[in-house]
């Protein structure tokens, strides 16, 4: 049934999981370019996001926002209290404002995906990036 | 040695981690174009300009994409609009073309043809273009058309941003473009505003010094409460110099076109879904000539001024429902649409003139189905049918029908294959039974009956498709323009009693170099008893991005033809050159080159020849908040 469900009503379930992969890959890139004074241990409320990194088995991750050590952030409502001192890396440009511990985006803004990592927020919460990032840094949030 | 080597390791790997981010951005951004989710492989033959393509294009109005169509050229006419001919055909040729903004309808009653109405239209809030030749699904709804370009606007999700663009070109003409769209939790709103003041090459004629100048505005407005409803409004304004007009030595004039339209989209659970339209349009033309203009019921000496204003109001409601099942999926639709034309101005030397119209309200009733089923996992079969009920205010009613069978199968992971036949027909337009300011018009006109069937065979390979197609029409009863040769203003449109046919073949390619750079290649043909346009053509277009500059390349052919009226036209290369530099992530600087050989395919006019593109550069500065 594969081939032809690509002509009819898979071929959109087959569209968001190639997105979804590239997305997970865009985020692993970043993360394991990010060094820390600790382990890194990634958790999402995105469980999809989660669950996709979890089949990578790229980065280590938990089902428990406490035990993670970087946070990817889908929607701010639903970071809980005790997890909003952790690093945060965000999925919506807006959020950098909201959330104060957030430390970079992947956003879509002008029907292109973007990358950018706030340097002072970086300085301050200690995280080292790889030179390979630098181009993504960016001064303040706009 | 070693450590020279090592740091070259290093940084190679370096360098080319940083290109994987970067090209894993653009490989999600290609993963995640949004025509991915509308594009509808059996709706017929689709080719998708995509937002990408649209930015490097610097499309900046729909022509710019219509003058790219495989089986059409683009040419000026005489009131300073521009309009599409199919291969072979005139201007006078009926032209069933469907556009739309979404799910909207753009209606084109006043002028008959959608496209001479939205050629300038600016495509500042497009996010990508399909286009269905040669027939298409039911499913689109409305009365049938055999070229369907549907546009559909950016999504405020992808958005986030306010951006402007400002451009002036070689010729003086300013353009000024804003685009703002927000997201709000589950409500969204897109705003696009464009203001225009064009100018184009003049010409001399019998004494008389032609202009298509003018200036245009135009609004776009859609607000979304997301997976609820969509609120879309749009309007239009613009006037332009009548260029040539319907005369002989024009010496003054313009026409004036107003549109504003609103549509309104609700979604139900179950895949059900409401919609309700209404559109208001207005032309007016204004010909003053030195000799006389020819008119209906006039003889010589001719009258020197005709001022005409004409307005259409449309409403219609569309409902639809999918019911999707295992390996079948079924479509019902049901529309009633409402046509009521007027016509507010009619004078002849500042004098109102009389004249019979012919029916100037018109109700349809359409009810429409498609069944898709996978036969097995490679083959699709599609089945539709429509019956559209007239009633004019004439009360002359007809019933129309359509039929449509479509066959895809994926024969193997590189070869897919795709049969359609359609018959279908094409109902007379307000321009040929009710109205016309410069020649006889036919309240008796029937509906054309065509039949078109065409197979398309696709290959793909990882970089590469290579695309082959054929098919043929043939039309029963065909609307066809009765020129009279000695006076014009006695033309008629009339029902042909021999049948009408035609073949064509195209063959494309597309070639990805890598992620920033790729090849498009076309080439088409049409097969038919007389050629009053180029019958073949052809484009090349390559999309390259160096650093930061995109850059872009145009060459479009169409051979040499013998119009209508006996005048030889030579061989059309348009050729276009675009460049773009990412300045930082807020500044685009553009430039176009069009028509730079100044060869473009050019279309008669009395003693001069005209091409609908200008040679003419074009200088943009984008700026992103």
């Amino acid at each position: 049934m594969k081939a032809i469900i690509t002509l009819l009503f898979s071929s959109l379930v087959l569209l968001a999981s190639e997105t979804n992969h590239l997305q997970v890959k865009i985020l692993e890139t970043i993360i394991t370019n990010i060094h820390l004074d600790k382990n890194i241990v990634v958790w999402s409320d995105n469980k999809n996001l989660l669950a996709e990194l979890k089949k990578h088995n790229v980065l280590l991750t938990t089902n428990i926002c406490e035990d993670a050590t970087v946070i990817i952030l889908q929607d701010k409502r639903k970071l809980e209290k005790e997890c909003s001192s952790k690093h945060i890396f965000v999925l919506n440009y807006n959020s950098l404002s909201h959330v104060p511990q957030s430390f970079g985006a992947l956003f879509w803004k002008k029907g292109r995906p973007n990358i950018v990592l706030i340097e002072p927020r970086i300085k301050s919460q200690l995280i080292k990036i790889s030179k390979d990032l630098e181009p993504y840094l960016e001064e303040r949030v706009w | 040695m070693r450590i020279v080597t090592l740091v070259l390791l290093l940084s190679t790997l370096a360098f080319s981690q940083k290109l994987s981010l970067d090209d894993l951005l653009k490989e999600y951004k290609s993963a995640e174009e949004l025509y991915h989710h509308t594009k509808k492989e059996s709706a017929g033959h689709i080719r998708v300009i995509t937002r990408s393509e649209l930015d490097k294009m610097q499309a900046y109005t729909l022509n710019d994409v219509l003058k790219t169509l495989r089986f059409f050229t683009l040419q000026p006419r005489k009131n300073g609009m521009t309009t599409l001919v199919r291969s072979g055909q005139t201007q006078m040729s009926s032209h069933p073309a469907k556009l739309y903004i979404n799910s909207h309808e753009l209606n084109s009653a006043t002028l008959g043809n959608v496209l001479v109405q939205y050629g300038r239209m600016g495509l500042y809030f497009i996010d990508y273009i399909e286009i269905y030749q040669a027939g298409n699904s039911v499913t689109f709804g409305n009365e049938p058309g055999t070229l369907l370009i549907k546009l559909f606007t950016k999504d405020p999700s992808r958005e986030n941003s306010t951006s402007i663009q400002a451009s002036v070109d070689s010729f003086g003409s300013v353009t000024m473009q804003g685009v703002d769209a927000k997201v709000f939790d589950e409500y969204s709103y897109l705003t696009n505003v464009d203001l225009k003041k064009n100018y184009y090459k003049n010409y001399t004629s019998n004494n008389s010094e032609l202009s298509r100048d003018g200036e245009r505005g135009q609004f776009y407005f859609k607000f979304s409460k997301k997976d609820d409803y969509d609120i879309e409004i749009g309007a239009i304004k613009e006037k332009y110099d009548i260029f040539s007009g319907i005369g002989m030595a024009t010496v003054d004039g313009d026409t004036q076109t107003n549109d504003i339209y609103t549509h309104i989209t609700k979604y139900f659970e179950n895949n059900l879904k409401i919609m309700l339209t209404s559109s208001y349009e207005k032309f007016e033309l204004y010909d003053k000539d030195d000799i006389g203009i020819p008119l209906p019921g006039t003889t010589a000496p001719f009258p020197k001024q005709l001022n005409t204003e004409i307005s259409t109001q449309v409403y219609s409601a569309i409902i639809e429902k999918r019911f999707i099942n295992a390996n079948n999926e079924l479509f019902l639709g049901a529309q009633f649409k409402h046509q009521k034309f007027g016509i507010d101005e009619y004078k002849v030397d500042g004098v109102d003139y009389a004249r019979n119209w012919g029916p100037k309200d018109l109700d349809i009733y359409m009810f429409f189905a498609e069944n898709l089923y996978n036969i097995n996992e490679n083959h699709l079969i599609s089945l539709s049918a429509k019956i559209d009920f007239y009633k004019n205010s004439f009360n002359k009613s007809s019933t129309e029908h359509i039929l449509r069978a479509g066959y895809v199968a994926l024969l193997d992971e590189k070869w897919t294959f795709k049969l359609f036949a359609m018959q279908s027909y094409m109902y007379p337009t307000f321009l040929q039974t009710t109205f016309s300011p410069n020649y006889n018009i036919n309240p008796d006109l029937q509906s054309a009956e065509s039949l078109t069937t065409t197979a398309e065979i696709i290959y793909k390979l990882k970089d590469s498709v290579f695309g082959f197609g054929f098919g043929k029409n043939t039309t029963d009863n065909a609307i066809i323009f009765d020129m009279n040769a000695t006076d014009p203003s006695e033309s008629i449109y009339v029902n042909s009693a021999q049948e009408k046919s035609f073949k064509f073949i195209f063959a494309n390619m597309e070639h990805k170099l890598n992620i920033d750079n790729k090849i498009k290649m076309e080439i088409y043909r049409q097969f038919r008893d007389n050629y009053y346009s180029p019958k073949q053509g052809g484009s090349i277009q390559l999309f390259n991005t160096i650093g930061k500059f995109d850059i872009y390349n145009e060459l479009l052919y169409h051979s040499k033809y013998t119009s209508l009226e006996g005048v030889d036209i030579k061989e059309g290369f348009d050729y276009s050159l675009g460049a773009i530099y990412k300045l930082n992530k807020k500044i685009e600087l553009k430039l176009k080159a069009e028509n730079i050989f100044d060869r473009a395919s050019e279309t008669p006019m009395g003693d001069i020849k005209v091409s609908a593109t200008d040679r003419r550069v074009i200088l943009t500065m984008e700026y992103t908040f």
